[in-house]
């Protein structure tokens, strides 16, 4: 199968004022298929917000390459790059200020077809309102008059405008109230599935991931510690921070498991061997001394630890 | 260190353009020549040939520049081209107290005024006393200060100068302060006063709006929530926090004011302070002086800059350190 | 534990003069010991409901009454509320960092709020910040305090702030979104010591927006909509028979984490009502699917079990 993005042994490091090194993405390797929906799963500072920008092109990594259908990222002309930004959009998390408050929706939702050169009529415009959910009547207003869900919506109905073969969405419901987000969880997954999309989501909620996304991959540190299906990571965990991180999140009819210790370390002097070690509950001398490798475990999944769990 | 180095660094960079600046635009303005000047008025062209070539005017700019730069701070010997024989190195020197202790006063005034009537207008905000505040403001901030000065001394010194309201204003001009400490600063009040009227009305309504802001912040409810009183509210939270901003507005200024920026006060009340030495310098186009006061005034302004910086850093903690926040 | 309640709010309406009414009949009751969660979605008038029982609620008018250990609050005097704030109920905020004074010691920010409310010495208050800070899980806790909050992780100015908020023993701690803006695996350990504060230090009020905190953490919940409390009771009661329409569809709303997993989510179309623009009736009754004549009028809140709720279908 080839793959429509893939990542290869990605490195970003960015200096931090008083000369430090953030390693905010270390060794990375990633595919995504056509149609396939891969979430990517972290606290904050993990690096999985850096990584999605450098897949975006939005960032040139240190090391490795990010290859799109074929083409080295990297390679590409400013020209050829603005192309390929048609078929690569973006979601963000606040959809609020992502719009310019004095154009009327309509004309927000025209730009992506005047900035790519592509035709556009008002019932091509209309059509992708309704194909989000939205009221055509929304057409000549203002975003002022949307409520966050149906920002949300506007704003997925401009990032499928063009017809792209991949979103990034960094995280698209967390600002939303319950009700809001299933609406808008249920909206991504149709999308998906009737335009063959492939999207990657930036997240920390793995309700919501479990909800959306076939594969996820969960990062510590700048690395990723698991991959796999989502159901099957989700149900049996072999990493034990992807354990903790499903311990920890609260559900009605969970009790509150005891939770991980301390605090993520700070980035810029990350612990030696597996960067989890500090704070895993099982953790062994080993793991001090030696950097675990993302290996295959079989039934498609990988995981980054000498001693995962359940195996 | 580092920090040091490199704030050392920018100075001379900021100096060395400002300085070519001038020197270049003085060469480039019509009727500048200084030969003519020197050799005064009706003078032949053979003792303005002379002339030029005794001052090295016709030597290629850049020699002259650096003839210049050389007199002017290494052997601080740079002598007027108009009152010939005098050093310009020793005029600024001598000026610099004058407007140091006039800016000072002023800014006494400046800080206690904008104090004042930033927290009653914020306080009583949208009240009579705000609005009154607001206008006397702006009355301040449109008053020219060269007006605002004629009329401060007309009163003072002539027309109720007899009476108890102005009998202990001295007479015009600067009594130093190791003379008698008493007279320099009777002599310095009013015109001190003068020069900050302007600057009340501008910072009391920053500070207002930035109190204001501050009231309004997360940390102010905070406060409201561990239970403290409003005195406790404005004087140990807001104005702690709208302080900062004000802090460098007030720097740039106060900086400004040094290196000359109080020319017109200083020329009405007849100080001789380095802005009364710039105003000399450019109405008889005299390079030497007016170099010496521009490079002492650009020097002020990069010294308070880094002052400020320096006290941000003291007041607020977020700044230079090393911080694993977000 | 006696019965008598701690805290409780008989229909407590806030009207704004601009922004319309706010809060449109607030009722609850917290009883001492218990960790009460007032949940429901931005806009509901969930945070309000905890400003408005330490009187920082925005200027408008506030009706109603709010009984604090036999006190009515709504009468209280600017001075009655300072001694009031920090002193016996105090709150902690969803973002720690804007929370805190950025230019201050947390030490001292502490510090600040014992001096105000109790007669201590610097010595004697700092010792107590010491302390407290070490009986709220921070590390080293004499270095904490001569931290400036920036310097802190997220996880620990949040137990900096709830050592403040605790410092002078306060019967109610109204925490609002006290774990929004963490990491969940930090979000977990505040939960847990939030639950310890519930059953050792004072009686905690939690605000927040997620059914799974409250499910976690909470003894009792009330469910607030469009500035109504439409459902209250034990946590474990509603969670296993929501009455309340928008209950029910609320805990349905939630994404699984385990089990099959469903194909679209059960959802609740529409949005809430704008604070102007609320319904006459039953403010629930545009979205709900059990609508009929009868949610014209606005339903009375009522016992059922152990149950409170405001439906017609309960009536």
């Amino acid at each position: 199968m080839t793959m429509l993005l893939q990542a290869n042994e990605l490195a970003r490091t960015y200096t931090v004022g008083s000369g430090g090194k953030l390693r905010a993405v270390d060794d990375v390797s990633l595919a995504l298929a056509r149609g396939e929906a891969l979430a990517l799963v972290g606290e904050s500072g993990c690096g999985k917000s850096t990584l999605g920008r450098l897949l975006m092109g939005f960032d040139r990594p240190d090391r490795g390459q990010v290859i799109f259908e074929g083409q080295d990222l990297a390679t590409l002309s400013t020209k050829a790059m603005r192309v390929l930004r048609g078929r690569l959009q973006m979601v963000f998390q606040d959809s609020g200020s992502a719009f310019n408050p004095r154009w009327t929706i309509g004309q927000a939702l025209a730009e992506p077809f005047r900035i790519h050169k592509r035709p556009w009529s008002r019932q091509s415009l209309t059509a992708l309102l309704e194909r989000v959910g939205l009221s055509p009547a929304f057409y000549d207003r203002y975003p002022a008059a949307l409520s966050g869900g149906q920002r949300q919506r506007l704003n997925i109905a401009r990032a499928i405008a063009l017809a792209p073969q991949l979103i990034v969405a960094d995280e698209p419901v967390s600002a939303l109230d319950v009700s809001v987000q299933a609406q808008i969880i249920n909206l991504l997954r149709d999308l998906q599935a009737d335009l063959d999309l492939a999207c990657l989501f930036i997240s920390h909620d793995l309700a919501v991931v479990r909800q959306i996304a076939d594969r996820m991959a969960v990062m510590y540190l700048g690395g990723i510690v698991e991959e796999g299906e989502t159901l099957s990571v989700l149900a049996v965990p072999f990493h034990p921070y992807t354990r903790a991180l499903v311990d920890a999140v609260p559900q009605p009819g969970k009790p509150l498991g005891a939770p991980l210790q301390g605090d993520v370390p700070s980035p810029l002097s990350p612990p030696p061997g597996c960067r989890f070690h500090t704070r895993c509950p099982i953790a062994q001398p080993r793991c001090a001394a030696e950097r675990p490798a993302l290996i295959h475990v079989g039934d498609g999944r990988k995981v980054a630890c000498h001693y995962p769990l359940a195996s | 260190m580092k920090g040091f180095l490199s704030r050392l660094g920018q100075m001379l960079l900021v100096l060395f353009g400002i300085s070519v600046l001038v020197f270049a635009v003085f060469f480039a303005t019509p009727g500048s020549d200084p030969s003519a000047r020197i050799a005064g008025r009706g003078a032949s062209p053979e003792v303005v040939a002379r002339v030029r070539h005794a001052y090295g005017f016709d030597r290629a700019l850049p020699v002259r520049y650096l003839t210049m730069m050389d007199h002017l701070f290494i052997s601080r010997n740079l002598t007027s081209y108009v009152n010939h024989g005098q050093n310009v190195v020793e005029e600024v020197f001598d000026a610099a107290p004058v407007t140091l202790s006039l800016v000072a006063f002023a800014a006494i005034f400046w800080v206690a005024g904008a104090l004042v009537f930033g927290l009653l207008g914020a306080a009583w905000q949208g009240s009579l006393l705000d609005r009154l505040i607001s206008i006397l403001a702006l009355v301040g901030l449109s008053m020219p200060v060269f007006w605002l000065g004629e009329m401060v001394n007309l009163v003072s010194q002539s027309r109720f100068h007899e009476t108890w309201l102005f009998r202990w204003v001295p007479p015009l001009g600067y009594v130093p302060f190791t003379t008698d400490p008493v007279s320099w600063a009777k002599g310095l009040i009013l015109p001190a006063m003068t020069l900050s009227v302007a600057f009340i009305g501008l910072y009391s309504r920053v500070l207002r709006t930035d109190l204001l802001t501050a009231m309004q912040d997360d940390s102010l409810r905070t406060a409201r929530a561990k239970g403290a009183g409003p005195w406790r509210l404005w004087f140990a939270h807001a104005l702690r926090l709208s302080g900062l901003s004000a802090l460098s507005l007030f720097g740039l200024d106060f900086a400004q004011l040094l290196g000359g920026g109080a020319l017109l006060t200083e020329v009405v009340f007849a100080l001789p302070g380095v802005g009364h030495l710039t105003y000399q310098g450019l109405s008889t186009l005299d390079l030497p002086l007016i170099m010496a006061t521009v490079l002492y005034a650009a020097f002020f302004v990069v010294i308070a800059n880094a002052l400020i910086d320096g006290l941000y850093r003291l007041l607020d903690p977020r700044i230079g350190r090393g911080s694993h926040g977000q | 534990m006696g019965s008598k309640a701690l805290l409780s709010l008989r229909d407590l309406r806030l009207e704004h003069p601009r922004a319309g009414v706010l809060l449109d009949g607030v009722s609850l009751t917290l009883e001492r010991g218990q960790i009460l969660g007032v949940v429901g979605e931005s806009g509901s008038g969930k945070s309000l409901t905890g400003l408005s029982v330490l009187g920082l609620h925005p200027a408008g008018r506030l009706t109603g009454t709010m009984m604090f250990d036999g006190q009515d609050l709504t009468h209280f005097t600017a001075r009655e509320w300072q001694g009031f704030r920090g002193r016996r109920a105090a709150m902690i905020f969803q973002d720690p960092m804007s929370a805190f004074l950025p230019v201050r010691r947390i030490g001292a920010q502490i510090e600040e709020q014992i001096r105000l409310h109790l007669p201590l010495s610097r010595r004697e208050a700092r010792a107590r910040v010491v302390s407290l800070l070490g009986r709220m899980g921070v590390p080293s806790p004499e270095r904490t305090a001569e931290r400036y909050p920036h310097e802190l992780s997220g996880g620990l100015r949040q137990r900096a702030m709830i050592a403040m908020a605790l410092s002078c023993d306060p019967e109610l701690l109204i925490a609002d979104e006290p774990t929004t803006a963490l990491d969940v695996t930090v979000q977990a350990q505040i939960l847990v010591l939030l639950r310890e504060i519930g059953a050792r230090d004072a009686s905690v009020m939690l605000i927040t927006h997620d059914m799974g905190v409250v499910a976690q953490s909470c003894t009792h919940v009330a469910v607030l909509y469009a500035g109504v409390v439409i459902e209250s009771g034990p946590v474990e009661a509603i969670l296993k028979t929501p009455l309340h329409p928008y209950t029910q569809a609320l805990l349905r709303a939630i994404p699984p984490l385990s089990g099959p997993r469903p194909d679209r989510l059960p959802v609740i179309e529409g949005a809430p009502p704008a604070p102007n623009a609320r319904p006459s009736g039953c403010v629930f009754a545009p979205r709900c699917a059990s609508v009929e004549a009868r949610c014209q009028m606005r339903p009375v809140f009522r016992s059922r079990g152990n149950h409170q709720v405001a439906c017609v279908l309960y009536a």
